[in-house]
């Protein structure tokens, strides 16, 4: 799967979640989920949980805490995908 | 004596009820003469003793009015559904402003029930059992709160002032009206969101056909199910939803020009305590008596006033015990009695929804200026006739002149009472 792939699959689980619409048309990979994009922190432990399902990968709860920002979700999701 | 704007009015409604989704889908229902109880296959699969129940339909369409697609995802607790679509419904019809800068201080909400995630945590208790509680998610803590509701409902309604959940079993929906009822007339609150909300599910059910207190002689005739105040009745028909109220203090909604559905004149709460004839399952049926003396004397109203009383009427053995308590309080009997009809006839018990959801319906009786059918009571239970005229008991739904004062009561587990009086505007 190339990164732009993973990137639309991942902008489609985090869009339900973001609060404001209108952030997510400035998405870049510099983009941070609470700062930027308003997601309530409880609901990133659910993201991971539908990154999980989406991509078939298992993240713990150490990876989960880096997940700040689009490009560290992005890396992750990659390194993850690409050992399969 | 109390100034015109020292007084409480209704001025939103919402509800789902079985057989009835909206306030106007409810007051059609009430004037239909038609029972909402139907067969139910999964209390079947299950060997239920009962295998009937109220079950409320919620439409795509009704869900995305009142939840966001996030929302709808999350929340699948139809609990916390129906407390949203009912009050979602109520806080529109109110015309108050929902969009402000600040939570307001002045606005409150008592929204009751029991454990909102009861239908869906099964779910969760199973990962948890796996060892897997890092897949429970966020939702997880929101279906385990009873105030899960009232907090959703806050965000709503920008309210900053006291948001809480009651619960006292089947009293839950008449003691939230109480309880936002003081709010105001205490001078606290000038809005509250009152109600109560309960989920359909066999693992809550069950308990309560455990202890054999639902109906199971009636399951191949499910309209005939639900029998307060009748010989055969033999048991409580188990049932869900939520009813929302919009409690407002008078001068503020006259200030506004708010459409006004009735006024609260009066309510009390009280415990017997299980003394005296009461139990965990049973009234102290002196408690019930003076809860109902209580609000009138709170309400400031003379028991030969009281035009209709709503009952508790579940289809059990207490229901003419709960007949007995009325006309003690209000020293009425045989034809003196006021007109009482039953709403569980209708739809059944929905637990602690109950009140809320009957409150519902007797604001739209007082406002509609009539009296719903009370069903299935053709052959009167004989103790029930000792005490009143059969012909008070409502056999037909029909439009009542001069409907000025209506009582409703709620009798819960725990020997628990609630009772409030509500008038005609």
């Amino acid at each position: 799967m190339t990164r732009s792939e993973i990137t639309t699959r991942l902008r489609d689980i985090i869009t339900p979640y973001v609060q404001e619409p209108s952030a997510l048309t400035g998405l870049t990979e510099a983009s941070e989920l609470i700062a930027h994009l308003h997601i309530n922190s409880m609901h990133l432990i659910d993201i991971v949980l539908d990154v999980e399902a989406a991509f078939d990968i298992e993240i713990s709860a150490d990876e989960a805490d880096k997940l700040t920002t689009i490009s560290a979700a992005l890396d992750l999701i990659e390194s993850k995908t690409s050992n399969t | 004596m109390l100034s015109d704007d020292d007084g409480v009015v209704v001025t939103g409604i919402g509800v789902v009820a079985p057989g009835a989704t909206g306030t106007r889908a409810l007051l059609d229902l009430l004037w239909s003469g038609r029972s909402a109880v139907k067969s139910d296959t999964r209390l079947s699969e299950l060997n239920f003793n009962c295998r009937v129940s109220g079950q409320c339909e919620l439409s795509q369409d009704t869900l995305a009015g009142a939840l966001s697609e996030l929302e709808q995802r999350r929340l699948q607790s139809r609990g916390l559904q129906f407390a949203r679509v009912a009050g979602h419904e109520a806080l529109c019809a109110s015309g108050l402003t929902l969009e402000l800068a600040h939570p307001c201080a002045r606005r409150s909400v008592v929204f009751g029930g029991a454990v909102p995630g009861i239908d869906v945590l099964r779910d969760a208790f199973a990962l948890t059992d796996a060892g897997r509680v890092r897949k429970l998610g966020s939702t997880t803590v929101e279906l385990q709160m009873p105030s899960t509701a009232a907090a959703h409902l806050a965000a709503k309604l920008r309210a900053g002032g006291q948001v809480t959940c009651n619960s006292a079993a089947c009293a839950t929906g008449t003691e939230a009206l109480a309880i936002g009822f003081e709010r105001i007339r205490s001078g606290v609150s000038d809005v509250v969101l009152v109600g109560s909300t309960e989920a359909e599910s066999p693992h809550l059910w069950a308990a309560f056909d455990a202890i054999r207190v639902l109906s199971g002689n009636h399951n191949a005739t499910p309209a005939k199910a639900s029998r307060p105040l009748s010989a055969s009745a033999d048991g409580f028909v188990p049932a869900a939803g939520a009813g929302a109220l919009v409690l407002e203090r008078k001068s503020h909604a006259h200030a506004r020009g708010a459409r006004v559905w009735c006024e609260v004149l009066g309510a009390a709460t009280n415990c017997g305590a299980q003394m005296n004839g009461g139990s965990m399952t049973a009234q102290n049926p002196e408690s019930a008596r003076l809860c109902i003396e209580a609000a009138l004397t709170n309400a400031g109203v003379s028991p030969h006033e009281i035009d209709v009383v709503s009952g508790h009427l579940t289809a059990t053995n207490a229901d003419s015990r709960e007949v007995g308590y009325w006309a003690k309080a209000l020293e009425r009997q045989g034809s003196q009695f006021p007109l009482i009809n039953a709403p569980k006839s209708i739809w059944g018990h929905a637990l602690t929804a109950s009140g809320a959801l009957e409150l519902v319906a007797c604001v739209l009786q007082l406002d509609g200026g009539f009296v719903h059918a009370s069903l299935n009571c053709e052959d009167l239970h004989p103790d029930v006739a000792q005490l009143i005229s059969p012909a008070r008991v409502v056999r037909e739904a029909r439009p009542v002149e001069q409907l000025r004062i209506l009582a409703k009561a709620s009798f819960g587990f725990g020997d628990v009472n609630a009772c409030a009086i509500l008038g005609k505007v």
